[in-house]
């Protein structure tokens, strides 16, 4: 059902766990009731340290791993643009039907970026459609 | 059953449909209630494929037959399982379903046992075998080894209960250690091979896929494996919660497992869990296990 590189990030989750002192935290869930908790350690507007907590089904989790590798190192504004179609294709593809749970990785992402923000007294970023 | 009964809804027919309790256990009182002046049909599972319980068949088919009501029972998990007698305890049943690769026959055979005297509309129109009921040539090495597989899963019943009922319950104890899990079905009144748990803070699909992954086979009521949003119908109609619902799974034993299975299992399972609570946003730590 799933192919080599899914099962490989859902058997061995990339950053999972929490960050304590976490700068922005986000969270997210859908009607299929996958949800994820993200936690982000940010320095210049870089995301330095990324890790996350999943619930759900193997998509979910191996989508939540490739999703904190591709935004690991980046900038926020790369973050806030990471797509579900980037993820699903860094994993090369998903199951029909579970692409769905790989769209809490991009919610939960922004979640947290405007979790920081509203930190930061800045002005929480527009969901685009 | 349930899709034939929806099926004849679209048709006209009203149809009953009845609660469980807890232990999905259906309440022969409430079946003679629903009763009506022109209820033509009762059908009661024998056992529940998802959570093993055995529903009081032969009480519900004694107040069918006292109302002059066909009763039809789907068997097609409990040959080889429980002893049924239709001439005793099961006499009142007068339709039963069964399906051959469900006690290790051949795949693509099943059966209908029909009690003399009961009519039928004619399942397949046509030709005129089996008394014009089913139309088509019989499939003659299915209804052969469909009748070889009976008699071999029947044979020996007792000690071979005895044998996986002692794993189960063994498995089944092992499994309870987990902290917050529950035994899904009746604990006495179900089938000697299966288990039903629910885990909680972990989905199904993820604990099955885990499991798959160390050679253990098992399956799950969870919504995200069958491609819905809402979770078994049987893990909702004895009234779990979904959130709940979702983290269920099925263990059956079969007569090529072995007591080293179990402790295959009772090693693997544990930290299976533990492996999937630990990457859960849900997870908070406690002890009590309800049973």
């Amino acid at each position: 059902m799933y192919n080599k590189k899914v099962m490989d990030h859902f058997m061995n989750p990339r950053n999972v766990g929490e960050i304590e002192d976490a700068d922005g935290i986000g969270e997210a869930g859908n009607p299929h009731g996958d949800h994820m908790k993200i936690f982000l350690k940010i320095r210049d507007d870089r995301i330095e340290d990324v890790k996350f907590k999943t619930f759900g089904c193997a998509a979910a989790i191996a989508s939540s791993s490739m999703a904190t590798e591709l935004i690991k190192g980046k900038t926020l504004k790369e973050a806030w643009e990471l797509t579900n179609d980037a993820v699903a294709e860094a994993l090369e593809g998903l199951p029909p039907g579970k692409l769905e749970c790989s769209v809490v990785s991009r919610e939960a992402i922004h979640s947290a970026i405007n979790e920081y923000r509203k930190k930061q007294g800045l002005e929480p970023l527009p969901e685009q459609k | 059953m349930l899709y034939p009964c929806e099926y004849l809804e679209t048709k006209g027919f009203n149809v009953t449909y009845l609660p469980v309790d807890r232990y999905g256990l259906v309440d022969p009182s409430e079946v003679e209630a629903a009763i009506r002046k022109d209820t033509i049909f009762i059908s009661v599972m024998y056992a529940n494929n998802e959570i093993g319980t055995i529903e009081p068949i032969p009480e519900i088919g004694e107040i069918a037959k006292e109302h002059g009501i066909p009763f039809h029972t789907d068997a097609v998990q409990v040959i080889g399982k429980i002893p049924l007698d239709m001439k005793q305890k099961d006499r009142n049943v007068d339709m039963l379903s069964l399906s051959s690769h469900k006690f290790y026959g051949p795949k693509g055979i099943g059966a209908l046992y029909l009690r003399e005297r009961t009519e039928i509309e004619n399942y397949m129109h046509g030709g005129g075998q089996e008394r014009k009921k089913r139309a088509g040539t019989e499939n003659v090495a299915g209804i052969v080894g469909l009748g070889k597989a009976i008699e071999l899963a029947t044979a020996n019943l007792e000690k071979h209960n005895e044998r996986t009922k002692k794993m189960r319950d063994r498995l089944l104890a092992g499994i309870l250690e987990i902290p917050d899990c529950r035994l899904n079905g009746h604990p006495e009144k179900r089938l000697p091979d299966n288990l039903n748990f629910s885990f909680e803070y972990i989905e199904g699909e993820s604990l099955l896929l885990m499991l798959d992954q160390r050679g253990i086979c098992s399956s799950t009521g969870s919504a995200c494996s069958s491609g819905s949003l809402e979770p078994s119908h049987v893990l909702r109609a004895i009234g779990l919660p979904p959130e709940i619902a979702q983290g269920s799974l099925r263990l059956t034993l079969g007569d090529e497992n072995s007591e080293e299975d179990i402790d295959y299992v009772l090693e693997v399972l544990p930290e299976t869990v533990g492996k999937l609570r630990a990457m859960s946003p849900f997870y908070k730590p406690t002890t009590a296990c309800e049973k």
